[in-house]
């Protein structure tokens, strides 16, 4: 009887284990310790909210890849809330500076981007340069037979839908915008007119705009970061090949769709292309399994037989969904390993693969943040299929969404 | 000489009416049509002014191997239920399941593992079936559905379901079933029929399947 326990004990216990998703590190990526203080000076709240308020905080320095919240750290930050407002004192050890001017309104979802702000603000302080706190994420979720485009908090709060089709949406992504900007539209693919077709439409509300009304299936739409040419894969030709079409994000379409690769009775999918917009990586099946390649997106006229591609993913049989980092030194993409898909990595400066997840679960459709450092993921290691979101600095990923319904195809905002 | 004079003038004006510049000469198999593709195309006996395409095609995207490939693009790429299209959305199109004559001609075809390739004697019946029915019923539109099993990648299993439709219809085509009679739509992954995990759901759901209209 006690043998019986015992074994049931150790299987429980080695169930536990295989339920986290870990990021294998590079073991030269350190995080510095941040001690940080939050003082409730009449703030206006009761206590309960300045709680949260803190938590929020603490979650954004804990996760944005550069430090981690600790009782000791040679960088601090102290907080206070006095009557509505945050004043904030951050230290490298060396210098202080100060943060004033964030108003708070007592609404939690407001507030809580006011502390994303608060964060991006520190993060900008001690390394000079921006963090993901007020970072979004587009993504469907999927519910029986409907599937819809949702935006998210980079940390997965305020979720809200963006499409009211009753029908099927997929791979959304967001348009990049102009410099210093926000994004303020997104495409995404709609089965609501029969054949997948790609549509624009704005962030803010409203009915979405075909893009192209190019006849066959439109899928997986890219924008460039320039913003003048999108990427997406279409059949018209009668094979699922890849298309480019000049676009103007406010005035459409400005030049016909062109094909710029194909490849016998292969499928092509998930364009990505590089942050100058000169290459484009994707998925195709040429070679007998679906593998990453990558191309030079050729000029108007170049022949087929002259095209390119170099093979990205050669450490394993199966990969896909290829996304290209905003700097342009690494490629994220999904692969089969060892019967599960997990994150993979290529680094160009490197030339080397990484495998980036592992533990149980098909992890697919990686997506950049702006940073080079986090990517979110849909994984099915809990069932239904779940966002998370892992940084290549910390061993643990965090998982973003929870609920009714699959949640898939993540789109980090640009 | 007169005559003669006369002869050449209309030679050369029947060259110069039904040639565009760019003009390139290409024997064509078994058709009487010619196909016209961004800036490079042939003159054609047929003097009607052939419709600009609305996309660019890789120039050498020639597949003098698969002539119904020619038929496939030339057909109107306008897509059912756009503007300008003759045939409605794909609402009117119905499942061939609900009627007993076409559901014994619109079969559901079934595809290896990771291939689009049409195999079997069950399938190969299903499309000559299939051709025979259209070719008899030129008002018939049909949808062809490409569908895959849970196992690939999600985002490019919706390049794998086209990929089938495709295949599907390219094959329909070259049995001479009119191509712009037909649409293929893929659903990737996303409309299993099948739930379980087995090899045997997983067969059921790699699977080509028919919507039908008639006009």
């Amino acid at each position: 009887m006690f043998r019986l326990i015992l074994l049931m004990s150790l299987c429980l216990v080695s169930l536990r284990a295989e339920e986290e998703i870990v990021v294998m590190l590079s073991t030269e990526n350190q995080l510095i310790p941040i001690t940080v203080g939050f003082a409730d000076e009449k703030s206006g709240f009761d206590a309960g909210y300045v709680k949260k308020l803190e938590d929020v905080l603490r979650f954004d320095l804990n996760y944005n890849g550069m430090t981690t919240v600790s009782n000791q750290g040679v960088y601090s930050v102290k907080v206070r809330v006095n009557e509505h407002k945050l004043y904030a004192r951050v230290s490298n050890g060396k210098q202080e500076k100060s943060i004033e001017g964030l108003v708070l309104s007592g609404y939690l979802n407001e507030d809580r981007r006011v502390i994303h702000r608060l964060a991006n603000a520190i993060h900008f302080e001690l390394f000079g340069t921006q963090g993901i706190a007020e970072s979004r994420f587009l993504f469907t979720k999927k519910m029986g037979k409907n599937s819809e485009v949702w935006e998210a908090d980079y940390d997965g709060q305020n979720a809200r839908q963006l499409t009211q089709e009753g029908g099927y949406c997929v791979t959304p992504c967001y348009i990049p915008p102009k410099s210093g900007k926000m994004p303020g539209s997104y495409l995404y693919v709609s089965y609501k007119n029969g054949q997948p077709k790609i549509f624009a439409a704005p962030l803010k509300g409203g009915n979405g705009q075909r893009v192209s009304y190019l006849g066959g299936n439109q899928l997986m739409p890219t924008m460039s970061r320039q913003r003048d040419v999108l990427a997406f894969i279409s059949d018209v030709m009668g094979n699922p090949d890849l298309f480019i079409l000049p676009f103007n994000p406010e005035s459409g379409a400005t030049d016909k769709p062109r094909q710029i690769y194909s490849a016998g009775l292969a499928a092509q999918g998930t364009p990505s292309f590089n942050p100058d917009g000169s290459k484009v990586a994707f998925v195709s099946n040429k070679d007998g399994s679906p593998r990453v390649y990558v191309m030079d997106v050729p000029a108007l006229g170049t022949r087929l037989k002259d095209i390119k591609t170099q093979l990205i993913s050669k450490s394993n049989q199966e990969s896909t969904a290829p996304a290209w980092s905003p700097d342009g030194t690494k490629m994220a993409y999904c692969s089969m390993t060892k019967g599960t898909r997990q994150i993979w990595m290529y680094d160009f400066v490197k030339k080397e693969e990484r495998q980036l997840t592992q533990g149980p679960g098909n992890k697919e459709n990686p997506s950049w943040a702006s940073n080079s450092l986090h990517i979110v993921f849909n994984s099915t290691a809990v069932g239904d299929s779940e966002i998370y979101l892992l940084n290549l600095k910390q061993p643990n990923t965090l998982k973003l969404t929870s609920g009714p319904g699959d949640k898939r195809f993540p789109n980090f905002m640009p | 000489m007169k005559k003669i004079s006369v002869f050449s003038l209309l030679i050369v004006g029947l060259l110069f009416t039904s040639c565009e510049p760019g003009y390139r000469s290409r024997q064509v198999r078994n058709r009487e049509e010619f196909l016209h593709r961004g800036n490079d195309y042939m003159c054609s006996t047929d003097t009607r002014a052939m419709p600009e395409p609305d996309f660019i095609a890789l120039p050498d995207m020639n597949r003098n191997d698969e002539i119904a490939m020619n038929d496939v693009v030339r057909s109107s790429t306008i897509s059912p239920g756009d503007p300008g299209s003759r045939v409605p959305g794909i609402e009117s199109f119905r499942d061939p399941k609900d009627d007993p004559q076409l559901s014994a001609i619109f079969r559901t075809l079934h595809f290896p593992y990771n291939s689009s390739l049409i195999k079997g004697s069950e399938n190969m019946d299903t499309i000559r079936a299939v051709a025979d029915y259209m070719k008899a019923n030129p008002n018939v539109y049909v949808f062809i559905e490409g569908h895959t099993d849970e196992r690939g990648a999600e985002a490019f299993n919706l390049s794998l379901g086209a990929r089938r439709s495709n295949a599907v219809r390219s094959l329909l085509v070259k049995h001479g079933v009119n191509a712009d009679n037909s649409f293929t739509v893929s659903y990737g992954k996303e409309r299993p029929v099948a739930f379980g995990h087995t090899e045997e759901d997983w067969y059921q759901n790699r699977r080509a399947a028919f919507k039908v209209y008639t006009k």
